[in-house]
């Protein structure tokens, strides 16, 4: 099992005088979820990114280039990411009116070429140059012919996909059973997350008013990649001790899901007997809710019509609790 | 008279000339191994050698070169002999043909070096497309050329930076070593804001040393090229610790509130830095040197409260207890729950704590 990905374009930042581009390769094969747009806030969407590179080079330094997913919807933009390991998923939320007058649109989901070097570019993007975001095959390439520069099997390697697909479905959010949530300041958590790159564990205990609600988080280095945006949070959110953590930065959410347990993790186990309808993938966006009045059957049915479109990687949780169409690619034998 | 015995002259030093780099023509057409006492003969003949000598021999040499090498390193020995011979060979040249040399071969990139280091503006006709493309190659003799290009052509690097700029990207040390030399050779006077801020948005360390040894030269300059203020709006979220501590004085120094709140809170968010590695001391010192009144007249109270926070929490004793003076100087808002934090020790605030979701922490106080 493989998931072929293959670019016809570079990405990369053109920065100059006055200006700058950030220019990202879309998947050659998947002609959907493209924009260009003058940014409304550009260094919130370059932390984004940041956050999403961070995930997908987190604690693993092979290769030339990792890749990230990208939806474009009506009302947001996202950027995912899993770790290379495939036990930690990142979604940022990106609102579109970040991106306003955007033109080339096309809705849909594709991937992204994120190479080694990108994030290093990134940051010379800042607020004091206009910066335009073009997502397309060409990515920064002003032009491209018929060859491909980049092909490659892409990560999370197949053995993690089952965790992955089940951390990128934001099903952990919807959970009904009665989760611990510890809300914590952005700065609360600077020094914390900087000491998670020397160790797995994060540790919150700071100083009233979080004294009483110490905060251990296994794995929390893969809470780094949320580190760029943090500058901009209101909050942060854990719940379930960090199994989730959501940070608010306004027109910017983002979310890392993480896995838990060793390799037979209950994460894994998937109800692959719920089968979604067509009519079901048509109602989306919606919440269960919504779901059952549109297609006319009952709750119970469909919320499993709903969790079987989300593991099946054709759609996710987002923030607001409704669920959204986005297509990840099956990884297929080879 | 005279014309004729110099003619005669020319005659015998084109015959010498053609005698002595013939055999180099002939083994880098065959792919022969060069005969290296060939190429010293020769090498200490252009030494002292008329113009006419040299003249042959530069158009031996172009010929040879624009044909692909027989085999690698087959048209080495020209790569020696080039530099000898520059000006008959800059007559002989055209961009194009220089540009063409590179592609042949490393001697032909060799020569083509030489050539675009004699060109008076050698950055114009080639384009920074193509000298971006030089200095990133992968090919020393490319690289060569590239950094001969930039080291001769200062006027075009400073006057059109923008266009230039790729370059302080380039992974090559001699390559960026060529630019900050150039830049700094610079007359400073051409350096507005714009131009500083592109260089010390550069991602290698000696660019943005350089940046800030320019800034330093402008600063001192009469009348100041730079507008600081413009600058500091630019660079006052700056990723990099050594620019924000070059720009926090001068931030200070034109009490710019805003300025000093940004680059302190870029400090405390530092997503690169290590744990003991955040620079709280020097933006605490200077929201401590900005009284309550700017900071507050500034609208940047709740702004640097993270920054106060995330000192009172986790840093030395004495950065908490300079951390706790600041904000009991500045009356940020009591409703910030990090405000809440730094103040609770000597306020007695009470600590709430905020689990599931259900409340607030203000610290026991309403927002004012």
């Amino acid at each position: 099992m493989s998931l072929r990905v293959r670019y016809r374009g570079q990405s990369a930042v053109t920065v100059r005088l006055e200006d700058a581009v950030i220019g990202l390769a879309a998947h050659a094969d998947l002609p959907q979820g493209y924009l260009t747009a003058a940014l409304a806030n550009v260094e919130l969407v370059r932390d984004g990114l940041r956050a999403a590179y961070a995930m997908a080079w987190c604690g693993d330094d092979d290769g030339a280039a990792r890749d990230v997913w990208f939806t474009v919807d009506d009302d947001a933009v996202y950027v995912e990411a899993a770790a290379p390991d495939g036990r930690a998923w990142l979604r940022v939320r990106l609102s579109r009116k970040l991106f306003p007058h955007a033109r080339d649109v096309a809705t849909g989901t594709t991937t992204l070429r994120f190479p080694r070097t990108l994030d290093r570019q990134l940051r010379r993007v800042s607020r004091g140059r206009p910066t335009t975001f073009v997502v397309s095959p060409g990515g920064a390439d002003a032009a491209i012919d018929g060859s491909i520069l980049d092909e490659r099997d892409a990560l999370p390697p197949p053995a993690a996909w089952t965790t992955t697909r089940r951390l990128a479905s934001g099903l952990a959010q919807a959970s009904e059973a009665a989760p611990r949530v510890v809300r914590v300041p952005p700065a609360a958590l600077v020094r914390p997350l900087a000491a998670a790159v020397a160790g797995p564990r994060l540790v919150v205990d700071a100083d009233p008013p979080w004294r009483t609600s110490a905060l251990v988080v296994d794995d929390g280095a893969r809470l780094r990649a949320l580190a760029p945006l943090l500058i901009h949070a209101r909050e942060v959110v854990f719940v379930d001790d960090g199994a989730l953590c959501t940070l608010d930065a306004g027109d910017v959410v983002a979310t890392v899901a993480l896995a838990r347990g060793g390799d037979a993790a209950p994460n894994d186990v998937v109800d692959e007997t719920a089968h979604a309808d067509a009519d079901v993938a048509r109602a989306l966006p919606c919440s269960v809710e919504q779901c059952a009045a549109a297609t006319g059957t009952d709750l119970a049915r469909a919320r499993r019509a709903l969790h079987a479109l989300a593991f099946a990687g054709r759609a996710f949780v987002d923030v607001d609790d409704r669920f959204r169409q986005r297509a990840l690619a099956t990884p297929v034998a080879r | 008279m005279s014309t004729t015995a110099g003619s005669d002259d020319d005659a015998r030093e084109i015959a010498r000339a053609r005698a002595l780099v013939g055999p180099l023509v002939a083994s880098s057409r065959q792919g022969d191994d060069g005969d290296d006492a060939k190429t010293a003969a020769l090498v200490d003949e252009l030494r002292s050698a008329s113009r006419a000598f040299h003249d042959v021999v530069a158009a031996e040499l172009l010929r040879a070169v624009e044909h692909p090498e027989p085999r690698p390193g087959a048209h080495a020995p020209w790569a020696t002999v080039a530099p000898l011979i520059a000006e008959a060979l800059v007559d002989r040249c055209t961009w194009e043909s220089a540009w063409r040399l590179l592609e042949r071969s490393d001697a032909g990139a060799a020569v083509a070096a030489v050539v675009l280091s004699r060109l008076p503006g050698p950055i114009g006709p080639l384009g920074p497309g193509r000298l971006f493309a030089l200095a990133s190659s992968s090919n020393a003799a490319h690289r060569a050329a590239a950094i001969a290009a930039i080291t001769h052509d200062a006027r075009t690097v400073t006057a059109d930076l923008a266009a230039t700029a790729a370059l302080a990207e380039v992974d090559d040390v001699d390559v960026r070593a060529a630019l900050t030399t150039t830049l700094e050779r610079s007359d400073v006077r051409a350096f507005g804001a714009l131009h500083i801020a592109l260089i010390l948005d550069a991602t290698h360390d000696d660019v943005r040393a350089c940046g800030l040894r320019l800034l330093r030269r402008a600063l001192g300059a009469t009348p100041c090229p730079v507008d600081v203020a413009d600058l500091l709006a630019r660079c006052a979220r700056h990723p990099c610790a050594d620019v924000r501590a070059a720009l926090l004085p001068l931030a200070v120094e034109r009490r710019a509130v805003a300025a000093v709140v940004d680059l302190a809170r870029a400090a405390v968010f530092d997503s690169a830095a290590a744990v003991d590695d955040v620079d709280l001391r020097g933006p605490l010192d200077a929201l401590d040197a900005l009284d309550a009144l700017d900071v507050v007249g500034g609208g940047e109270g709740a702004a640097c409260a993270d920054v106060l926070a995330a000192a009172a929490w986790r840093g030395p004793g004495s950065l908490r207890a300079k951390a706790r003076s600041v904000a009991a100087q500045i009356p940020l808002r009591a409703s910030d729950v990090a405000v809440a934090a730094v103040l609770a020790p000597e306020h007695g605030v009470d600590g709430t704590v905020d689990v599931d979701g259900g409340r607030r922490a203000d610290g026991g106080r309403s927002a004012p």
